[in-house]
């Protein structure tokens, strides 16, 4: 008689419980976010003053935190690539800007700035959302620098809430399911136009504001305007 | 077509904020008719228009809901449209800005505050109707005030309104009125009528600033072209002062002008104006 390793037979229902646990087991494993952090002063993105060292990839698992101090400010800016993240967060003292050409890709739920990015400081760029919903918080500031700037849905499915920033310039607020403003938004570049357009649905509970002969142009459904 | 904007705030500082919705020129236009935001336009160059700047609420607008907060301020005028204007809400009119209603129509305020917050400021209408709220301020009233069941309050604190055109008060009516000095309609209230007064109901009085009028301080708070009619009361006692409503008195013919009569202490009762026993 040979001994054999006899392993049960399990319903095929019970395995694909246990199979799908397993998936979803390791991706959780997988969505483990790995943390960079900006250490503090002024440089370009692509530099290694990061920690951990290696400038934060094109992942959408990096969450990525830029902090400074009132005698050290951080300055970073993006200049040479396109990275992808998971969430952005900059404190008071820190500024992030976009250069022209390029583009930063936030596929998190939270870009928590209490700081200033600067989305197209030398040209267009772009701020991409990439989550289904994502706040935008810290109270900071959102700087529109060009009629080519765009704070944009990646997909056109993307909700962004602006919970308490301000989001100021020229340029667009693009493509997205949903824009919910709590916070500012202000068209205040002479001549300029901040236009809210590809936008299937806007809600301003906040603060919308055109100044310095500018235009802030709600270019779709704006719900707070009742039309019988 | 009734369109509303409702909630958030709309800011325009010398700029516009242009709404794809709206259809200014349309047979039946999309325009904002009510307001149940907040509004602020500033400087004349100042709106809130559609998709081809056609602006949205000159000439369109009707009502200020309960909820609107509107205001126009440094140059930025307004005309409603050619019909009754309503206000339930807050209207603040600012420095150099007219509120006109449009067709020479009525200015109506069921609650809520009017505010003519400088000597510029100018609300136009036909007539000015107060059912209810507070009209107050520094500027001018142009057309006939009828203060059915509101408040009128020359000033912020004491300050000088100024109306072109009749004012009546009916006896739900109060012209609210504060003495916080002897300059008139800079420490203490004036409202200036320059057509005919008729008056009944309240008129409300306080002492502010720590002001202490002396015996037989006289204060213009009323004048016009044409005196009729008075308020409830005679005299309105306030601590130890007690100020006598005189209606065209001697020098001030179609003015009304309190009389202060300030009790000093004394010992027993005496007949003398201005002086008051203990137990006055």
């Amino acid at each position: 008689m040979v001994n054999r390793f006899v392993v049960p037979r399990l319903p095929r229902a019970t395995l694909r419980v246990l199979v799908a646990m397993a998936v979803l087991t390791l991706g959780a494993q997988n969505t483990h976010a790995q943390l960079s952090s900006w250490g503090g002063g002024t440089g370009y993105w692509n530099s290694t003053n990061w920690t951990p060292t290696p400038v934060p990839p094109n992942s959408a698992t990096t969450n990525v935190s830029i902090t400074g101090t009132s005698g050290t400010p951080s300055v970073v800016t993006l200049n040479n690539l396109s990275p992808t993240i998971q969430n952005l967060s900059l404190d008071s003292f820190s500024t992030l800007s976009i250069s022209g050409g390029y583009s930063l890709y936030d596929t998190g739920a939270s870009i928590a700035n209490a700081g200033e990015i600067n989305v197209g400081s030398s040209g267009a760029s772009t701020l991409y959302v990439d989550a289904s919903t994502v706040t935008l918080s810290g109270a900071g500031t959102v700087n529109l620098n060009n009629a080519g700037s765009y704070l944009e849905g990646y997909s056109g499915s993307n909700n962004l809430v602006n919970k308490d920033n301000t989001i100021q310039g020229q340029g667009y607020i693009y493509n997205l399911a949903s824009f919910q403003n709590q916070g500012t938004v202000n068209a205040n570049v002479s001549g300029g136009i901040l236009s809210i357009e590809g936008v299937t649905n806007t809600t301003n509970s906040g603060t919308f504001q055109a100044s310095s002969g500018s235009t802030l142009f709600v270019n779709g459904t704006l719900t707070n305007y009742i039309i019988p | 077509m009734t369109s509303t904007l409702t909630g958030g705030t709309y800011n325009a500082y010398s700029g516009a904020i242009l709404l794809s919705q709206a259809n200014a020129t349309a047979p039946t236009p999309a325009v904002i008719t009510t307001n149940a935001a907040t509004i602020l336009l500033d400087g004349a160059t100042a709106k809130i228009a559609d998709g081809s700047r056609h602006d949205i609420l000159q000439g369109f607008f009707t009502t200020n809901a309960t909820a609107g907060n509107f205001t126009i301020q440094n140059g930025a005028n307004l005309t409603s449209s050619s019909s009754d204007f309503n206000n339930a809400g807050t209207m603040n009119i600012g420095a150099n800005s007219t509120f006109t209603v449009g067709g020479s129509h009525n200015y109506v305020q069921s609650a809520g505050l009017t505010y003519l917050q400088a000597s510029t400021s100018n609300l136009v209408a036909a007539m000015t109707t107060l059912n209810g709220g507070t009209l107050q301020g520094f500027g001018t009233g142009t057309g006939n005030l009828s203060n059915m069941g509101g408040t009128v309050h020359p000033g912020d604190g004491p300050g000088t309104l100024t109306v072109t055109g009749n004012y009546s008060q009916s006896a739900g009516g109060t012209l609210d009125t504060l003495i916080g000095g002897s300059s008139q309609g800079a420490t203490y209230s004036w409202l200036n009528v320059s057509g005919t007064a008729t008056l009944a109901g309240t008129l409300d009085l306080s002492l502010v600033n720590g002001f202490a009028p002396t015996n037989g301080q006289l204060f213009v708070i009323l004048t016009s072209g044409g005196l009729s009619g008075q308020f409830n009361d005679n005299s309105i006692q306030i601590g130890n002062v007690t100020f006598n409503v005189e209606y065209s008195p001697g020098n001030f013919p179609n003015d009304v002008v309190l009389d202060a009569s300030v009790c000093r202490s004394f010992p027993f009762p005496s007949p003398l104006r201005g002086w008051c026993s203990d137990s006055d």
